[in-house]
């Protein structure tokens, strides 16, 4: 498996340099710009390599089961190297045999934390539904209908961590996995708006994300409306599994076989320094938008105030070309989903409890 | 042929409208209050109405697909507004909507976000919430189904993430929205008749959402 070192900025994959050398005409195509006279724009020429390892980039997680009232177990946590891609809930249920004896059944009475292990799918589906997922860090219940990588860059991501005010960390202080807190739904601190009920709901909102995405882009959802029922259940296998040639069988025509032509597809989460999230979705056109500046500006995240833009974990900068961006970056739902972080966002690091090489 | 793109600016303006028109409704006489939630004046966008009704639940579902409770959808048994012509009903067998219009980023329109929930609080489910409307739907004689049950996009009912709150909430899809929208649109744009006449058709299936007489209090 290809890995990627999140935890390096210099290790971002290489973004070519500004429009328009850089960039081979492999081939041109016409985008509509709200009604005004056609323009031709390039399409970047595809890396798979870049593809493939940000498809393929995981995170650690560690997961802490609190009892009823709130309180850690004296259960080991569980360590999982989560896909990016994935969603929280979708992790934990490829775990079944590890998951079951930690999570306690729906019915369990108070103080009684496990429950015996899952006996049936359904029964690890009603176990599911009835969990919910903390930041172990700031007590946040995390939306279990965001995709990990997401939630890791914004509540988790290196870039997050300062060294008195100074800009973040060194390679050599290492990741350390992201403990994520395990509890009942009903004990969660904020009150769930609309609960997870099970994995089919999880594939429902996925799929009406990729519908929307693809009418944003191209301002029109009918190859996604069009997908037979064996390719979107393709799809969402290939989210689960991790695969990349499940999914890119199906997005590569429903994303990537024409230009961007009505806008696009990103949402732009802007993190500031209290720690809150707002998400931005602009609605800019290729022409208007040629780089990722463009597009975060939009949302409001002037240079001066940015900190970092996570594009899929990876710092990027502004002049990097969005049609690059959008070839090479974008999720499996169909949107670029760019992290702001703003400045003074980020929070002291706790010291590892590990010695520091002569090289620091 | 009018542009049928709506800008957040216009929505917005035209939900501030609706609020001012429907500020006094009871809706006894069949209009629906809209409260507005307008927090961040440079966000457009995030400019949302809400709003809260009574339906009767589907016999076999009453408690069936409710889940987590949510304090702030705690309703009183005695607020329910029952017609003296109904049958008594115990408060297990009603449903309170809380409904929402939102500006849809993406479709670049108004849509309709709803949730659903027993009157002790205990939220519809997906399945439980279509369910339901289909019970309403039903009930008001509407001829096209909420769902189908066919495929994933067969169902004009989805969740996704509220567009001002980020939660997931379910929602009338509204790919079809400029459609229908396309032979009232003309000067001047989307104004709060346009948003009262769109209210009418998709809040059908909650039994209507706009009375003869904010119809006609709209002027333009």
């Amino acid at each position: 498996m290809a890995s990627i070192d999140l935890a390096s900025p210099s290790s971002a994959a290489p973004a070519p340099p500004a429009l328009p050398a850089a960039l081979s005409r492999t081939s041109s195509a016409a985008a509509v710009d709200g009604g005004n006279a056609p323009a031709l724009f390039p399409v970047p020429a595809v890396d798979d390599a870049v593809i493939e390892t940000v498809f393929h980039a995981a995170v650690p997680l560690a997961f802490h089961v609190l009892d009823a009232s709130g309180n850690m177990t004296a259960s080991p946590p569980l360590y999982v190297l989560a896909p990016r891609q994935s969603y929280l809930h979708a992790v934990f249920a490829r775990v079944p045999h590890a998951v079951a004896g930690l999570l306690p059944r729906p019915s369990t009475p108070p103080g009684d934390a496990t429950g015996s292990p899952a006996s049936s799918a359904a029964d690890l589906q009603r176990r599911l539904a009835s969990t919910s997922f903390l930041c172990d860090a700031t007590g946040t219940t995390l939306p279990w209908h965001v995709p990990i990588g997401i939630l890791y860059d914004q509540y988790q991501h290196p870039a997050l961590r300062t060294h008195d005010g100074a800009s973040w960390w060194s390679p050599t202080d290492g990741i350390p996995p992201w403990r994520i807190r395990v509890a009942r739904t009903t004990d969660s601190p904020m009150a769930t708006a609309f609960p997870f009920t099970g994995l089919a709901q999880l594939e429902s909102l996925y799929m009406h994300a990729v519908k929307e995405a693809e009418y944003m882009a191209f301002g029109s959802a009918r190859k996604v409306m069009a997908l037979s029922k064996s390719l979107s259940e393709q799809l969402w296998r290939g989210v689960m599994d991790n695969n990349l040639s499940q999914v890119e069988a199906v997005t590569k025509d429903l994303f990537h076989n024409e230009p961007v032509a009505r806008a696009w597809p990103v949402r732009v989460h802007v993190r500031d320094p209290a720690g809150n999230v707002a998400t931005f979705q602009p609605l800019l056109t290729p022409i208007v938008a040629p780089e990722l500046g463009h597009v975060v500006a939009a949302a409001g995240a002037e240079e001066p105030d940015t900190h970092a833009l996570l594009v899929q974990g990876i710092a990027l900068t502004r002049d990097t070309p969005m049609a690059w961006v959008h070839r090479h970056f974008v999720g499996c739902d169909g949107w670029v989903h760019i992290v702001v972080i703003m400045q003074g966002g980020g929070r002291a690091v706790e010291e590892p409890a590990m010695e520091r090489t002569a090289t620091d | 042929m009018t542009s049928t793109v709506i800008t957040a600016a216009e929505y917005a303006a035209a939900a501030r409208r609706v609020a001012e028109l429907t500020r006094d409704a009871d809706g006894a006489a069949g209009g629906t209050a809209w409260t507005l939630h307008d927090a961040d004046a440079t966000r457009p966008d995030r400019v949302y109405l809400t709003a809260r009704r009574i339906s009767p639940a589907p016999a076999a579902n009453v408690g069936a697909g409710l889940e987590c409770v949510d304090d702030d959808l705690t309703f009183q048994a005695d607020e329910v507004d029952v017609s003296d012509n109904e049958p008594a009903r115990p408060a297990s067998s009603w449903l309170q909507w809380e409904i929402h219009v939102v500006y849809h980023a993406t479709y670049a329109c108004p849509a309709l976000y709803f949730r659903g929930s027993a009157l002790d609080g205990r939220v519809l489910d997906e399945v439980a919430a279509v369910q339901a409307l289909e019970y309403m739907r039903a009930a008001s004689h509407l001829a096209a189904p909420v769902s189908t049950a066919m495929g994933p996009f067969a169902s004009a009912v989805a969740a996704g993430p509220h567009p001002a709150l980020g939660t997931p909430f379910l929602y009338l899809h509204p790919c079809q929205t400029h459609d229908l929208l396309a032979p009232i649109l003309g000067p001047p744009g989307f104004t709060a008749r346009v948003l009262l006449a769109w209210l009418s058709t998709v809040g059908a299936v909650f039994g209507g959402l706009v009375s003869t007489a904010q119809w006609t209090a709209v002027k333009g």
